[in-house]
């Protein structure tokens, strides 16, 4: 072979072996993104039961009823709905226990009725189910409700003189925000 | 023979040899270009879009929730029995005839749950030709075309509405939410 045709022979040959090369380093492309949901803080509850009409029960003869208007409602500024249920009232004698407490304890019925008003000494609407969640309530709703507290005619002379607190136990539960 | 016979037919050799020699001699050339065209480079790209929304819910379970179209305002505080739901899309771009990716997803540990709070998240992909997989890891192959794939990571906040007393009152729980990876592979071929 004539010798100037030798040089452009050897270019080709090493230009192949180039393409062949390794497969074990292999880059790669990558991005990344992170999707947080940030924080979330729970609410609170709290709510009061307060007589936005206190019964007047001192000097209370036999057969009188005298009445009263409890409230329920939630503190501002807590959250989400709710739902409350009144539980039995109760008559204790308060302070120091002596016989005509206890005995006028016993001559004593409370009554819880639906309404929120009172004429004279008669409640309105019916006496409530105890023990039943109301419907769900709004969070800013203020509810209601009648007391009648009723000395029975019946009662005897021995609870002259007695002292008792009555009491309405309410309970509040929150319910979901929507 | 002659005088003038014999000078000519010496010139007459001596041409003869410089052809046949083997020293310094010109050679016609050829230059030519190959041209090997333009080289392009494909696109490879994530990115969380525009659009996230946060909804109420009302939870069904300790871990159920069913959406609502509400807003939920930023700074809004829960209560057992609510749940809230955060929707953010994304969309993943490729191109590259020989390119295979995975998007794969990672959960980010959270901070602060108190007991009653849950949240999960999960990643979907809008149906597309170029995206296969049910779920983590999807497997995105453009073939001869740009893929603009696009889906959406869905975290669920669950308050279980059984929870009693006091649990969870004004504490607040730092939800870090997942990390989104999209990686190319080796071609199989």
């Amino acid at each position: 072979m004539p010798p100037r045709l030798r040089p452009a022979l050897v270019a080709c040959v090493a230009v192949v072996l180039l393409l062949v090369g390794s497969t074990t380093a292999y880059a790669a492309w990558a991005r990344s993104a992170t999707v947080a949901a940030g924080a979330v803080t729970g609410g609170s509850f709290s709510g009061t039961v307060t007589w936005s009409t206190a019964p007047n029960l001192a000097g209370m003869h036999p057969g009188e009823t005298r009445v009263g208007v409890v409230q329920v409602a939630r503190t501002a500024s807590t959250n989400g709905r709710w739902v409350y249920a009144v539980g039995a009232p109760t008559a204790a004698p308060s302070g120091t226990v002596t016989a005509a407490s206890t005995a006028l304890a016993g001559q004593l019925v409370v009554t819880v009725y639906t309404g929120a008003t009172f004429t004279g000494t008669t409640c309105a609407g019916t006496p409530a189910t105890l023990g039943v969640a109301s419907p769900v309530q709004a969070l800013g709703a203020v509810v209601r409700h009648c007391v009648a507290v009723r000395l029975l005619p019946t009662a005897p002379s021995t609870v002259q003189g007695g002292s008792v607190a009555v009491t309405v136990p309410i309970t509040l539960e929150n319910r979901s925000t929507n | 023979m002659r005088k003038t016979t014999k000078g000519a037919l010496a010139v007459g050799a001596g041409v003869a040899l410089l052809l046949g020699g083997a020293g310094t001699m010109a050679a016609w050339q050829l230059t030519s270009t190959a041209a090997t065209g333009t080289v392009s480079s494909g696109e490879f790209n994530l990115a969380t879009t525009a659009g996230a929304t946060w909804k109420w819910g009302t939870a069904t379970s300790a871990t159920g929730c069913t959406a609502t179209t509400t807003d939920f305002p930023v700074g809004a505080k829960i209560v057992p029995g609510d749940c809230v739901i955060y929707t953010q899309p994304i969309t993943v771009t490729a191109s590259g005839n020989r390119l295979v990716a995975t998007l794969s997803v990672s959960a980010i540990a959270n901070s602060g749950v108190w007991s009653g709070l849950t949240a999960t998240s999960a990643t979907t992909m809008d149906a597309n030709p170029a995206v296969t997989g049910a779920g983590s890891p999807f497997t995105i192959t453009p073939g001869t075309g740009t893929v603009n794939a696009t889906g959406k990571v869905v975290t669920t906040i669950v308050f279980d509405p059984a929870t009693t007393s006091s649990t969870g009152q004004n504490s607040t729980a730092t939800l870090n939410g997942v990390t989104l990876v999209l990686k190319q592979t080796a071609p199989t071929t």
